[in-house]
């Protein structure tokens, strides 16, 4: 800064202060600047960070959106993009040629015929319900399946091929909507079966119409209701009646789909009477599909089926989160029941037992392991864990039940140790004699395993295991469990070192005074007092757990199947997105179905994450007032 | 008194072998990390043998990879006499032939006239690999080579590599090859499927987005942490959105990707596309996976990172330094740029390094918005504009997930693994390790600041 040189007074003042007045303002200028600066950039972020969620909303929510219908008038001149649809291929019927080489049933008038995809079945039926299966391969053989569609005291009025021409919808004069499969039974031979039916009509049935591409179709009543519905649910996705509309004279009696599932046409005798302009991009995604047994076409009864894509033109995407969910959860649970005992006990042993380089060196150490990127453990596991896991599984499980034996003898003949082991609590020889004692253990179970293995189970575990009927995979929920549980255990561990370490010394100091021993200070007041810490730290493994990609990627089988069998591969949601996202058609029904997934990954570990938080915070203030 | 003290005894000695088993396994893992990392390339003997097989005898020469005993039951499976077989060797071969595999498997029990001829030389040939055999005939341009097969082949000598007999090398020589051929696998392109070659991209790759990514975050999630810190008032809406701040760091890195993919791919670079590259549609050029995404997602991912790392940095400044500067009439502004972020700069510092460090090792959300297999062209060069922001990369993660389980050649690419995981926990071990020593640094001149 200038130094002002002491002038006479009065004149050299008023520049001065008038300087001095320009610099002042100029810097709360440039304070402000910066206020504003600032601001906006943190601000923006935070808005930033929480419209990440806003937006994977944003792509998901469509997929519940209600299905609309709007009924339109027709366009007084003809234009190109609404021209009545053609009549589906798969309602065309076979020759009278051909039906007369059967030997029918006398007085059975065909009303409806219907043709499978492959042309290897007929169903015939009449307007009194009844229906037979044809054989085209078999002609002599007759109906190989006569049965009744309807109640008998109904009469059938409508019948059509869901697309796919694997599923059969039928309505009768009553309202009833039912719907049939096409499966093979025990023994080979195909049956028409009845597999469930749908919300009742309010008005006989005038007429069906199947939606091409997908397994949704729209039903006419008699009282002027239109409905659309999807094979998956049984209540309609939309529903509205039009009584004028049945009123009228020229009342349709045919219902049609266009190409793009977007306007349902009504006819009557082939003119189109109006349209119905139909919003309804993902009818086959509802609360009750992802998360409930459905029973999709060609299979055998209701399942949790996660199934994306297919080979079929006409496929059902077969979206159900129970596997993902399940899978995921089965890898958490495995993870942490190798993460846990071992974390919270090595943190106990490094708070509780050590002196101070050491302790801190320790704990440097084992969070060490978190630095390992978790493309490298997974790839250590699919590559080398899991081979090795599937050659010494005995060995392994021998490994896990000898240790703590040995610990306990050792603990009960602790006084018969040499002097120098067993008085300083903590020293590096106690680790030392567990090292020992660890490959002790190891080199033991391998022995014994090999015994095991020639003596009990006829030279391989894993070909006992099969007699047993369990399965065993090569990479499968133990090779996760070990694998994500080494690489989740340095966050239980740090975490739980730091409950574990903030405890008041005069907390342990005072117990000591008043005559307790170790123990009782590690299960009365360190533990207790610690509880809530430990519990986050277990929350915030599992939400890693829950998260983790890349070692499910690799070192299971990415099979979506449902059950906790710890032989047996999974499917992780994470895995999934990091399968399937790539692949997904943009705003397609699996394309939303996996931004849904991210949301629940979203949901579940945020959620996690702030309890696990608040609880920290809580048991700081806590124990910040203790001292 | 005896019962508390034989169960305190029970605890400490489980919490021991708990503390015991963890380290082993540490150590368990660097072993095997540096073992199977580094023998790749160090040259290994050459054998040749004699192999017996239906009738049929032939000469195989090469380097024993693995043994492996396959269990009775493992042969009775896979049709074979439990009785006469038992142990296997991997042996790397090289180039026999056009379409033979340079890795086989032989049974141990039908080799016979075990060899190791000091002239069995090893070949690295540009296009044909690796070769084993011997030299019968040289001159200026060409090497005559006899295959173990008894083959004669005449390669240019220009195409060869490297040429040496490690059946004669002392270990100096051994050292010396060692580290040309780490070199050259750091320094050279992928060959056949990423099979062979070396990593160059994958490494370029890693390092521009991660410094791009750098870039990014560190003045924003600075500011951002600045402004949490200094200026955001406490209040319950601020402690709030600090919370979820915060553990926005926990969130699965996958769904960092989705979001990556769906709002940066999709929506911001198909706006982009359509706004300033409508010529070239329906031929994206920012609406697909690329470099300057795959930097915005690590960005947005660490970004909570740098935050709490620059708010912890803050939040250890001396309060008195603060006040110091308020008593001299300093403004906010002056105080912040004059005081503290001076003093808090290795701080931020350490952030962003941290912020590094776990963008390096990232992949899952990498595979959706610009990381893939093999990409033609490096992400930089010495054409305008330098950084291609467009264009797909390679990256070191992605690069063992794929060489590791997507390779269609098993046997040569996974020790390959082994060596690709070193030098990108090397490259994190590093960043880490200058982290520590910062945040040490920083310790010492607050403590300084304080006193």
């Amino acid at each position: 800064m200038k130094q002002q040189e002491p002038t006479t007074l009065g004149i050299s003042r008023l520049p001065d202060a008038q300087q001095r007045q320009r610099r002042a303002v100029k810097r709360r200028l440039l304070d402000s600047l910066w206020y504003g600066l600032i601001s906006l950039a943190g601000v923006t972020v935070i808005v930033a960070l929480l419209a990440i969620f806003i937006y994977l909303m944003s792509e998901a929510l469509p997929l519940f959106k209600p299905a609309t219908a709007e009924l339109r008038p027709l366009p007084v001149t003809p234009e190109t993009s609404l021209a009545i649809p053609p009549r589906a291929v798969m309602d065309t019927a076979i020759s009278a040629e051909v039906l007369q080489q059967f030997a029918l049933p006398l007085s059975f008038s065909i009303d409806f015929q219907l043709q499978d995809a492959l042309k290897r079945y007929v169903i015939l039926a009449n307007r009194s319900g009844e229906a037979c299966l044809l054989q085209l391969s078999r002609p002599t053989a007759g109906c190989i399946q006569r049965l009744s569609l309807t109640d008998r005291t109904v009469s059938l009025t409508a019948i059509t091929w869901l697309a796919g021409q694997q599923s059969l919808i039928t309505g009768d004069n009553s309202g009833q909507l039912k719907q049939w499969f096409l499966l093979a039974d025990k023994d080979g031979q195909v049956r028409l079966s009845w597999v469930k039916p749908f919300q009742q009509r309010n008005a006989a049935i005038v007429s069906l119409a199947a939606e091409p591409g997908r397994s949704g179709f729209a039903v006419l009543d008699a009282a002027g209701g239109l409905s659309l519905f999807y094979s998956t649910l049984s209540k309609p996705l939309w529903q509205k009646r039009f009584p004028d509309m049945a009123a009228a004279r020229a009342a349709p009696d045919e219902l049609r789909f266009n190409a793009t599932n977007d306007q349902l046409w009504l006819l009557k005798q082939e003119q189109a009477l109006s349209f119905l302009a139909v919003q309804n991009k993902h009818p086959e995604i509802s609360w009750r599909t992802l998360w409930q047994k459905v029973w999709y076409e060609s299979w055998q009864q209701p399942e949790y089926v996660w199934q994306s894509s297919g080979g079929a033109e006409f496929y059902q995407g077969k979206y159900s989160l129970v596997p993902l969910t399940v899978g995921t959860l089965k890898a958490a649970f495995y993870a942490m029941l190798v993460a846990v005992p071992l974390a919270i006990l090595a943190a106990l042993y490094s708070v509780c037992y050590l002196a101070e380089p050491l302790r801190s060196r320790l704990s440097n150490l084992i969070e060490l392991i978190a630095l390992f990127p978790t493309v490298i453990i997974g790839f250590l596991a699919a590559i080398w864990l899991a081979p090795a896991l599937e050659q010494h599984l005995l060995a392994l499980l021998l490994f896990v039940a000898i240790t703590p034996l040995l610990v306990f003898l050792l603990a009960k003949y602790w006084a018969v140790l040499p002097a120098f082991l067993q008085r300083p609590t903590g020293s590096k020889l106690t680790l030392l004699l567990m090292l020992l004692l660890l490959l002790l253990s190891a080199a033991a179970a391998f022995g014994l395993a090999a015994l095991a293995e020639y003596y009990f189970f006829d030279g391989s575990l894993q070909s006992w295991l099969s007699k047993q009927g369990i399965d065993y995979q090569q990479r499968n929920a133990l090779v996760v469990g070990l694998a994500m549980g080494f690489a989740v255990l340095p966050v239980v561990f740090s975490l739980s070192y730091d409950a574990l370490a903030q405890i008041p010394k005069q907390l342990t100091l005072g117990a000591y005074a008043l005559g307790a021993n170790q123990w009782q200070i590690v299960q009365r007041i360190m533990l207790p007092v610690a509880a809530p810490g430990i519990l986050a730290a277990m929350m915030l493994g599992l939400s890693r757990a829950i998260g983790e990609t890349m070692i499910i990627l690799m070192a299971t089988g990415n099979n979506p199947i449902t059950n906790f069998n710890v032989f047996e591969g999974l499917r992780s949601l994470t895995a999934t997105l990091a399968i399937e996202l790539p692949e997904a058609a943009v705003n397609s029904s699996h394309y939303r179905v996996l931004f849904l997934v991210a949301i629940l990954l979203f949901i579940f570990t945020f959620t996690c994450n702030t309890l696990a938080d608040l609880v920290r915070q809580r048991l700081r203030r806590n124990l910040q007032r203790l001292d | 008194m005896g019962q508390y003290s034989a169960q305190g005894r029970l605890l400490y000695c489980f919490a021991a072998l708990s503390t015991a088993f963890i380290l082993l396994l540490l150590l368990l893992l660097s072993v095997l990390m540096l073992s199977r990392g580094l023998s790749l390339f160090w040259p290994a003997e050459l054998v040749q043998f004699r192999y017996e097989q239906a009738g049929q005898s032939q000469v195989v020469s090469g380097e024993v990879v693995s043994r492996q005993q396959l269990s009775a039951q493992q042969l009775q499976a896979a049709g074979y006499d439990p009785q006469s077989l038992g142990q296997r060797l991997l042996v790397k071969q090289g180039y026999t032939g056009t379409a033979q595999p340079a890795f086989r498997w032989y049974w141990q029990e039908q080799t016979s006239e075990w060899q190791y001829p000091p002239d069995l030389s090893l070949l690295r040939h540009q296009q044909l690999g690796d070769l084993f055999g011997v030299v019968t005939a040289q001159s200026d341009s060409e090497l005559e080579l006899r295959l173990a097969s008894g083959r004669h082949l005449t390669l240019d000598k220009a195409d060869v590599a490297i040429w040496v007999q490690p059946n004669t090398l002392n270990w100096l020589s051994k050292v010396r090859l060692f580290l040309v051929q780490w070199w050259q696998f750091l320094s050279s392109e992928p060959r056949e499927a990423n099979s062979a070659g070396g990593i160059l991209p994958a490494i370029i790759g890693t390092l521009v987005s991660v410094m791009l990514m750098a870039l990014l975050v560190a003045p924003i999630g600075i500011m951002a942490g600045i402004y949490l810190h200094e200026y955001a008032k406490d209040s319950r809406l601020v402690r709030l959105v600090r919370l979820s701040v915060h553990n926005l760091a926990g969130v699965p890195s996958v769904v960092f990707g989705v979001f990556g993919l769906g709002f940066f791919v999709y929506v911001l670079g198909g706006s982009i596309d359509q706004l300033f590259y409508a010529e070239q549609l329906p031929q994206p050029t920012f609406g697909t996976p690329g470099l300057i995404w795959v930097s915005l997602t690590l960005a947005l991912l660490t970004l909570p990172v740098v935050i709490v790392a620059t708010e912890e940095g803050l939040a250890r400044i001396p309060v008195a330094l603060r006040l110091g500067g308020y008593a001299l009439g300093a403004t906010k502004a002056e105080v912040l740029r004059k005081l503290i972020l001076p003093v808090a700069r290795p701080a931020f510092i350490t952030g962003v390094v941290l912020a590094i460090s776990r963008a390096a090792g990232e992949v899952a959300p990498l595979i959706f918005v610009g990381v893939v297999k093999y990409a033609p062209s490096l992400p930089v060069s010495l054409e305008w504009p330098f950084v291609h922001a467009d264009q797909q990369i390679m990256s070191l993660g992605f690069h063992i997930y794929d060489v590791g389980l997507q390779s269609s050649n098993a046997d040569a690419a996974e020790p390959r693994v082994y060596a690709i995981a070193l030098v990108l926990l090397l490259l994190i071990g590093s960043l880490n390790l200058l982290a520590m020593r910062l945040r040490q640094y920083y310790r010492v001149q607050t403590r300084d600041t304080t006193s």
